[in-house]
């Protein structure tokens, strides 16, 4: 049985990715981009994660929920609206399948609006993975602006 | 020496035919029944009854009636569709149709004879006696119809023998020939083939891959194949179709005719098909829709993806208003991009269409599903380039019905045609393809249109008590039984034409109906919904004196077959009528008017009278409901009687809030019955008003036997349970929707939603009053069951947006819309409050979509499209 143990964030922000094609409102511009969140989890099997975040004292906003490139995380993520009607992104997936990432993956694209100064970084707050026996894994969270 | 004579004749039976009856070895299955004179309901002696099979020639069965008019048919065993004509000295002939499918034996009939002095009532005359029997009239008119296309089937078969199919009975499984057709362009017409069941049942089925339009709907076409023979059709045969707006399409026999596999498969039972003019079919950006329900219990959860595509050369915006179960509590929303699935996320209503805006400005995929009406959304799919494809996927929950021994599973596949008084503050426009509006706007194909959108419909249906029967009421469905608490519906391949409700009603034992509580815990929040069953008890009890108001609507939008079933349904409630009772009679269109200035007593001559006002009602104009409000609401009680006023419509209105709230504030001790008559009604409306008016609701669909209107009188024959009042025990029960409970109804459970801060095991006591007695009942409930039942929060905060919008359309109140909002946002739900909105921010389109193409719907089976649709279009 894995060991239990607390996770690691590591917050790699690679910024400067440019923003998608604007549209415009008559009070504010606002650009559409993407944002690729991936998990490391440290040669565990990742079955599942949680993570809490938010866009700082940015007004970006989530506009849609994709999954991940790994076939076990391919559906998009659920997330909590309750968290979400309070300003927070909370999201969730658990692993379908057999085939378990160990390595890097990409678990979600977010999709999101904000304004032209460029795409905030989402600030993790928590992050929770679950190895194949259920168990905590150590783990860590990556994004990646831009699709892949 | 008559009444001896008379039986004699009955017994023996006078066979017509060639065949008798034993010597077809039939097995035991007969017609019974009395004929009634109906002006005085005396039986008519020695009137003859013949019954014959309309398909594929055979015997004529016939009786004479004895002197209580009782007759009986002996062995008919085969379901199908069957002539029934009875004739008797001074009165008019009936000729009328009956559909047979699994059907109680005896089969058992009331047919009423107008005196020939009289003029001819346009109405079915017979009527099938006791509940959901299963067996359907065909109206004389229908009855015409069918024949008139058997003569043309027949005349072409004359002129090339054995290049046509010939009519397969269903229970004489045969392969059918293939629509082939091909409009003859010279004489603007094909053929026919087909089988008198398939036109008057749902079960009929053409072949998969034809293309025909039957009594409205359209079936998509395959390969065309030879040009017609219209010559074949006699003048009045061609005149009648092309008055219809029909298509006829030619159905050929091919190759020789191999015993079908699955007898389920076997389109044996064909339509009439074909017919003249130009039908269009049109280009639509809606490809198809796919319905996926789960039911366990009476909670069902339903995903439904709708395929969007691009037929044009440019760049699209596809814009579908539909319909979804009013109660329905949408909380999951997919944009599906080739293989990438995108989840939508809720947003305030405002918020999310300025999303949706930018991104669809900026060429970007995107997708908003709207709440216009809590039966009504709007679906926008936004830079649908040529030639691809977008899907979007909705899940809800919704709870069941439970009435009069059947829980009902409807979705709805189309919006039917709303007016909306002048000044309407909100409405939903009835428009025709390609029209423009400034409002939510509903888009109808014409009657010489068709588009392939088509429907898949499966329910997994886990009823939990042994299922007694299933039954889907509009359409063809294959049911596939697994064990006995288990089926499988599949909506029959051949009849997905989205032009009625899919209604799929389930029969469970009803002493295995009891009062319970289902709870599911979410840390340490505690969610519950209450089944309450009305006691047996209320059944032998009698009720008090009623004074009925009923309240038809006779606008455009009811304008023929629907007004026809109301009035047959409103002959059928005049006549249960009791001594004691009083009634008054209300018709509205752009105006009310009714019998008499004050409710009369139910006498028989006042009913003869309130029959024959009945029988001059027609339907057109606008529907100004609350004209019919007024009428039936702002007239003194009558202190002596219960009021109950039953309104039959089709609530195919846009002003709903506005006649909610006239209700709420006229009602008084008014108790509302509201019948839906149509195939596809405004069930948020019949709904709204019902539980306004503390109420019960049925509805009576075109081809119905009427069951609803006996069932009415069922419910308002006992006392209700009232003054109820419920004591939770330890469960710490909080927030319960509906907050109050006035009456309990006979056959009528009511489904409470609430929250829980209890554990362990408590009782829930119920008590109240009926007849004048107390009545107590006790529910236990185990709060610490296991078991997940994750529909119920949903369920929940849908019960409470519900009650919020009730109260709004009658108060306002900037809190309540601020509570509803924080509802829907923190479960997830669309409302008229908030959206979902999705958003492909992966990449953007060459040239964003400056074109919106909206999607066009027929208008709902019965209903015509000149009376209700305005406008101009394309």
């Amino acid at each position: 049985m894995r060991s239990m143990s607390f996770f690691a964030l590591a917050l790699l922000l690679v910024l400067g990715a440019s923003a998608s094609a604007a549209g415009e409102t008559a009070d504010r511009p606002r650009v559409f981009s993407v944002l690729r969140l991936e998990i490391d989890p440290s040669g565990a099997e990742l079955s599942g994660w949680q993570l809490r975040a938010d866009f700082g004292k940015s007004d970006a906003r989530i506009v849609g929920i994709e999954g991940g490139a790994s076939p076990a995380f391919t559906a998009p993520p659920y997330y909590d609206p309750r968290a979400l009607n309070g300003g927070e992104i909370v999201l969730a997936a658990l692993a379908r399948g057999q085939e378990l990432p160990t390595g890097r993956t990409t678990v979600a694209v977010l999709h999101v609006e904000h304004d032209p100064s460029g795409l905030p970084p989402l600030e993790v707050s928590e992050l929770i993975a679950v190895g194949a026996d259920g168990d905590e894994i150590e783990a860590a969270v990556i994004q990646e602006n831009g699709a892949e | 020496m008559k009444t001896i004579l008379g039986a004699i004749l009955v017994l023996v039976a006078v066979a017509m035919a060639m065949t008798s009856a034993a010597e077809l070895k039939i097995e035991g299955r007969r017609i019974e029944g009395v004929v009634l004179d109906q002006s005085t309901g005396s039986p008519v002696e020695f009137a003859r009854v013949q019954v014959t099979r309309l398909t594929g020639g055979g015997p004529v069965w016939s009786a004479l009636t004895d002197e209580d008019g009782g007759f009986e048919v002996q062995a008919l065993a085969l379901a199908g569709t069957w002539r029934v004509a009875v004739e008797a000295d001074g009165y008019h002939e009936v000729r009328e149709g009956l559909v047979l499918g699994s059907t109680p034996d005896p089969v058992n009939l009331v047919i009423r004879l107008w005196s020939a002095d009289r003029e001819r009532p346009g109405e079915p005359m017979i009527e099938v006696r006791g509940a959901g029997s299963g067996v359907r009239v065909l109206s004389a008119a229908r009855l015409r119809s069918i024949e008139a296309e058997r003569t043309a089937l027949e005349k072409l078969e004359e002129a090339e023998p054995g290049r046509y199919a010939p009519a397969e009975p269903r229970d004489q499984p045969g392969v059918p020939g293939r629509i082939q057709g091909e409009r003859d362009e010279a004489k603007g017409i094909a053929a026919v083939r087909g089988d008198d069941a398939s036109l008057a049942a749902p079960g009929s089925q053409a072949t998969a891959e034809g293309n025909a339009r039957v009594f409205g709907q359209v079936m998509r076409r395959q390969a065309p194949g030879t040009s017609a023979d219209a010559g074949a059709l006699s003048d009045e045969t061609l005149a009648r179709l092309a008055q219809n707006s029909d298509e006829l399409w030619i159905l050929e026999r091919t190759g020789p005719r191999p015993a079908p596999a699955d007898p389920d498969q076997d389109p044996g039972t064909g339509c009439l098909v074909v017919i003249d003019d130009e039908q269009k079919e049109i280009p639509v950006p809606l490809e198809h829709t796919d319905v996926h329900a789960r039911i366990e219990g009476y909670v069902a959860s339903v995903d439904v993806r709708q395929r969007f595509h691009n037929p044009f050369t440019q760049t699209i915006e596809a814009e579908y208003v539909f319909p979804l179960p009013h109660d329905a509590a949408v909380n999951d929303f997919l944009m599906v991009v080739g293989e990438r699935r995108i989840r939508g996320i809720i947003r305030e209503k405002e918020e999310a269409r300025e999303i949706y805006e930018r991104a669809r400005q900026a060429g970007y995929v995107a997708s908003l599903l709207e709440q216009e009406r809590p039966n009504i959304f709007r679906q926008r799919v936004a830079n649908i380039e040529p030639g691809h494809a977008i899907e979007v996927e909705l899940h809800y929950f919704n709870a069941l019905p439970y009435r009069d021994g059947e829980f009902e599973f409807a979705f709805p596949l189309v919006v039917g045609p709303r007016f909306n008084p002048p000044g309407s503050a909100d409405p939903v426009d009835a428009v025709p393809r390609g029209a423009v509006s400034t409002h939510t706007a509903v888009s109808y194909l014409a009657p010489d249109e068709r588009s392939g959108h088509d429907v898949d419909i499966t329910v997994e249906l886990d009823a939990g008590l042994k299922i007694e029967q299933v039954q889907s009421l509009n359409h063809a469905a294959r049911v596939q039984r697994d064990g006995a608490s288990r089926a499988l519906i599949d909506l029959a391949a051949y009849d997905r034409i989205p032009n009625r409700d899919f209604v799929l009603r389930y029969r469970v034992a009803s002493d295995a109906i009891k009062s319970g509580v289902l709870v599911h815990r979410e840390g340490e929040e505690g969610y519950f919904a209450m089944m309450l069953v009305p006691p047996a008890s209320l059944e032998h009890l009698e009720r008090a004196p009623v004074e009925f108001v009923f309240v038809l609507d006779c606008s455009g939008s009811m304008n023929g077959w629907p007004m026809e079933q109301s009035k047959s349904a409103m002959r059928r409630a005049l006549r249960q009528l009791r001594p004691g009772d009083s009634f008054q009679i209300i018709r509205f269109s752009e105006s009310a008017s009714a019998l008499g200035a004050q409710p009369v007593e139910a006498t028989a001559a006042n009913v003869e009278r309130g029959l024959d006002y009945v029988d001059r009602l027609q339907g057109s104009g606008g529907t100004m409901m609350i004209e019919g409000i007024k009428a039936a609401l702002d007239f003194p009680h009558d202190p002596e009687r219960t009021r109950i006023v039953s309104f039959m419509t089709d609530g195919y209105i846009g002003n709903e809030d506005e006649i909610f709230a006239a209700v709420a504030s006229r009602l008084g001790d008014t108790r509302i019955f509201s019948f839906g008559v149509g195939n596809s009604v405004n069930r948020h409306l019949i709904e709204g008003m019902a539980r306004m008016g503390r109420g019960a609701v049925a509805y009576i669909g075109l081809d119905d036997d009427l069951d609803a209107v006996d069932e009415f009188y069922r419910i308002v024959r006992h006392p209700a349970l009232s003054d109820v009042t419920i004591d939770w025990g330890r469960m710490g029960a909080k927030q319960v929707f509906p907050q109050r409970i006035d009456d309990l109804f006979v056959g009528r459970p009511v489904l409470l939603h609430g929250r829980f801060e209890g554990s362990g095991q408590t009782t829930v006591t119920v008590r109240g009053r009926a007849g004048g007695q107390r009545v107590t009942m006790k529910v236990a409930v185990d709060l610490d069951a296991q078991r997940r039942r994750e529909s119920l929060p949903l369920l929940w905060a849908r019960s409470e947006i519900q009650h919020i919008a009730d109260r709004l359309a009658r108060e306002q109140d900037d809190s309540l819309q601020s509570r509803g909002l924080d509802l829907a946002l923190n479960y997830n739900l669309v409302s008229d409050w908030t959206s979902f909105v999705a958003v492909d921010a992966s990449s953007t389109v060459e040239e964003p979509g400056t074109r919106t193409e909206t999607v066009p719907v027929p208008v709902p089976e019965g209903v015509k499209y000149d009376t209700t649709v305005r406008g101009r279009g394309r």
